[in-house]
């Protein structure tokens, strides 16, 4: 019983020194979350959503572009919720942004991905609450081995972006030939409401008007193709504008060349540049434009 | 209940208290009923059908035993195969054949008809019926006598340790170890618990991490690239090496400290530099029963090389079968069952063994290695298969499709982070293939301890743990 102790005792010693040194390597590393935690996020055009914000703003483009900080802080699965308490945590810990983009059809996701995020559980108390209220048994494997934690995409992400940034992460493939053939015989998309999602966008809004940040709500490229699979499309942007009580600016037709997508929901490094010139034309960034007159739903 | 289940974390420290506490035929009651509880936690419904299984076995061994005339000891042979083979042809092979025959029915013109039942397959089914068949087949031949105890006897057919995913016991050599109260020693708890760290290690950081690549690449090939279906096919020969393998080393390990010796059931087999010795290396337990109970009473390699190969054959194809009801497993098994005839019909030659023996050594084995590696790889495509179509497509797409550069396979993260759990894999399997571990960890304190933590610090890191079923449960 007694070697036994010990070698449950040295196991679990091991797992949190191991952990500890995950810490000082997470927040030391280029990923977009580490660079939060550690307050290393410029002040500039914060870009938030998921993987359809990561693959559509492509951030050193538009820094270059725009000649002023864009960080891209979107993620694949990001749900409002949790981009909601990235937000908060990053006000917390960085210089205030002057102007945040959400790209918003990510209010229809739950937090099926929150695995990801479970390094930063560590660090930020939010994500802590939202994963244990999400999975209770995680909460507790975390607590009972802290490199459990780090259990997750994330922790390869962070050290494979351990000496360089990750905002140049965009799509460089092109959608297979295969993709496309099978569209025409897909069936119709139907966007849903998730009230969970709709309730977070609406405290986010709360929360950057009342620290005085611009904020543009903003739908993303489809490839025309899918974005004609959508039949609700018009209609879900007018609730949520009803909902959020702010515009939304529609792009989900602002790139027609198909060589410009990696699939049909998704732009790679082409389209992101088509798409950048396309913002840059509906001066998108500047102060207090709104969104050209869109078509009624 | 599994192995990787939270239920089995609060089942076993229970089961041994009460096993410690117990003795004699207390001991194989708590034995009997945690295997039971252990088999309802997946469907209570087939515990029945369990018992059923035990109690017609060790009433007709009984018979047996008593019984004098060869005929009606036949009878009684025959009466505990109907039963057997007849449970397992109702619930695993009833729906393969019903199709068979509907689809020629309907090539023949007679319109299309379906009899298939669509039955639930109760788990470890094939694994516990093979137990039964081979305690009456051996009391038969009167190489064991008959167990008195029905205590005992049921405890040898439902231990969960086996019970839903083999190895493979063999009631000569389980039945004697239940006949003792054995005593939880320190080298025996030791070892066992090692064994458990490496058969999860196994389970969730390479097998269960390997099944997020395999599984979409499987459900739609035509939607993935050449590399990536590469990838995912010699992934999947990980998987199923590392599900399966990881499951006996956590039941063999489990046995072990607990005082019993299950058999051997994998010995490191994509070491192996031929096909029989694969299948002297693969699910052993499994090979093993094939050779004692179909192959050697077929007749063996004794009547000459036509005889011996068509013997290999139906072995094969049989022991495909054994996996489930369908042609992608037949023809798997007829595949591996033609390398076997082909390995004996080139080493029955004069020249050929010659001109391969000069072949240096470090050529040889690698390239055998290869090449047995790469035809099981390609196999494993249909075992793994819904159907021999499907097969083909993934095959043909390994070949023809474009997409040979990693830019262009999805979930590098995981493919990486496999990769690496596979290199840790082969790196352990290939000290096992040169050192004899076991003394070295019980001899030396920080070579047990170094593994144990480090699998157990992996597991926490790279485990998955979405609760995936052990491969082999669904035959």
């Amino acid at each position: 019983v007694l070697s036994w102790s010990f070698v449950v005792g040295l196991v679990l010693l091991g797992d949190r020194a191991a952990a500890v040194q995950f810490d000082h390597l997470a927040l030391s590393s280029n990923t977009r979350f580490a660079r939060l935690y550690s307050g290393r996020i410029p002040s500039g055009v914060l870009v938030l959503g998921s993987s359809r914000a990561v693959n559509s703003f492509y951030a050193p483009l538009l820094t270059e572009l725009l000649r002023r900080p864009v960080f891209n802080l979107g993620y694949n699965g990001l749900s409002a919720e949790v981009a909601e308490a990235l937000l908060r945590d990053l006000l917390e810990r960085n210089a205030k942004p002057e102007l945040v983009v959400l790209e918003v059809t990510n209010v229809e996701f739950g937090n099926e991905v929150l695995n990801d995020f479970r390094p930063f559980g560590r660090f930020s108390p939010r994500i802590a609450a939202i994963i244990a209220q999400q999975d209770p048994r995680i909460a507790a494997a975390t607590r009972i081995s802290h490199l459990f934690s780090y259990n997750s995409e994330m922790f390869l992400r962070m050290l494979y972006s351990r000496h360089e940034s990750d905002q140049t992460w965009v799509n460089r493939y092109r959608i297979a030939p295969a993709v496309l053939a099978g569209l025409d015989a897909a069936p119709p998309h139907t966007l849903s409401s998730n009230e969970a999602g709709l309730r977070a966008l609406r405290r986010t809004l709360e929360l950057l008007v009342s620290r005085g940040i611009e904020v543009r709500l903003v739908v993303g490229p489809y490839l025309p193709a899918y974005a004609q699979k959508i039949v609700n499309l018009r209609a879900w942007i007018a609730r949520v504008e009803v909902d959020a009580g702010q515009p939304v600016w529609d792009f989900s037709s602002a790139v027609a060349e198909i060589t410009g997508f990696a699939d049909p929901r998704h732009l790679n490094e082409v389209g992101t540049s088509v798409f950048a010139t396309q913002l840059l034309k509906a001066r998108f960034f500047e102060r207090g434009v709104h969104p050209p007159q869109q078509r009624a739903p | 209940m599994v192995f990787n289940s939270v239920a089995f974390l609060g089942f076993f420290p229970a089961f041994l208290a009460a096993y410690l506490v117990t003795r004699g035929n207390a001991r194989l009651l708590v034995c009997l009923g945690a295997s039971y509880i252990f088999y309802a936690f997946w469907d209570p419904r087939f515990t029945g059908l369990l018992f059923m299984s035990t109690t017609v076995d060790f009433w007709l061994g009984r018979a047996l035993g008593r019984e004098r005339p060869p005929a009606t000891r036949r009878a009684l042979l025959i009466a505990s195969l109907l039963v057997n083979l007849g449970t397992l042809a109702a619930f695993k092979y009833f729906d393969f054949f019903a199709d068979t025959f509907g689809l020629a029915y309907a090539a023949l013109g007679g319109g299309r008809s379906d009899h298939a039942l669509r039955v639930i397959l109760p788990i470890g089914i094939s694994f516990y019926t093979f137990h039964s068949l081979a305690y009456t087949i051996d009391v038969y031949r009167r190489d064991i006598s008959p167990e008195p105890s029905f205590l005992r006897y049921a405890t040898f057919v439902a231990f969960f340790p086996h019970l839903v995913a083999g190895p493979i016991l063999r009631a000569k050599a389980f039945l004697p170890q239940l006949r003792t109260d054995h005593a939880i020693t320190r080298a025996r708890f030791d070892i066992g618990v090692a064994l458990v760290v490496w058969g999860y290690f196994k389970k969730l950081v390479v097998a269960d991490n390997l099944a997020a690549i395999v599984d979409p690449r499987f459900a739609s090939p035509e939607a993935h690239g050449a590399l990536s279906l590469a990838l995912g096919a010699i992934g999947f020969a990980f998987q199923i090496y590392a599900d399966f393998s990881g499951y006996s080393d956590i039941a063999i390990g489990l046995a072990y400290l607990l005082g019993f010796d299950f058999p051997r059931n994998f010995a490191r087999p994509y070491f192996a530099t031929s096909f029989s010795e694969f299948w002297r290396r693969w699910h052993i337990s499994l090979s093993t029963w094939l050779r004692d109970y179909l192959y050697i009473p077929l007749g063996g390699n004794r009547d000459g090389v036509v005889r011996t190969c068509r013997n290999i054959l139906i072995t094969m194809i049989l022991g495909g079968l054994w996996h489930g009801g369908s042609w992608t497993f037949v023809l798997w098994g007829a595949l591996h069952g033609g390398f076997l005839v082909i390995e004996r019909l080139l080493g029955s030659t004069r020249t050929i063994p010659e001109y391969w023996r000069r072949i240096p050594s470090f050529v040889r084995y690698p390239l055998a290695s290869g090449v047995v590696f790469t035809l099981t790889v390609a196999t494993f495509v249909l075992f793994r298969s819904p159907s021999v179509e499907h097969a083909v497509t993934y095959w043909s797409r390994i070949v023809t499709a474009e997409g040979w550069a990693f830019a262009a396979v999805d979930q590098k993260f995981l493919v990486i982070k496999s990769a690496l759990a596979v290199a840790v894999l082969v790196l352990g399997d290939a000290i096992a293939e040169v050192v004899n571990v076991e003394p070295l960890m019980l001899r030396y304190r920080p070579v047990y301890i170094l593994p144990i933590a480090v699998g157990a610090w992996s597991i926490a890191l790279f485990g998955a743990f979405e609760g995936a079923q052990f491969l082999y449960f669904q035959f």
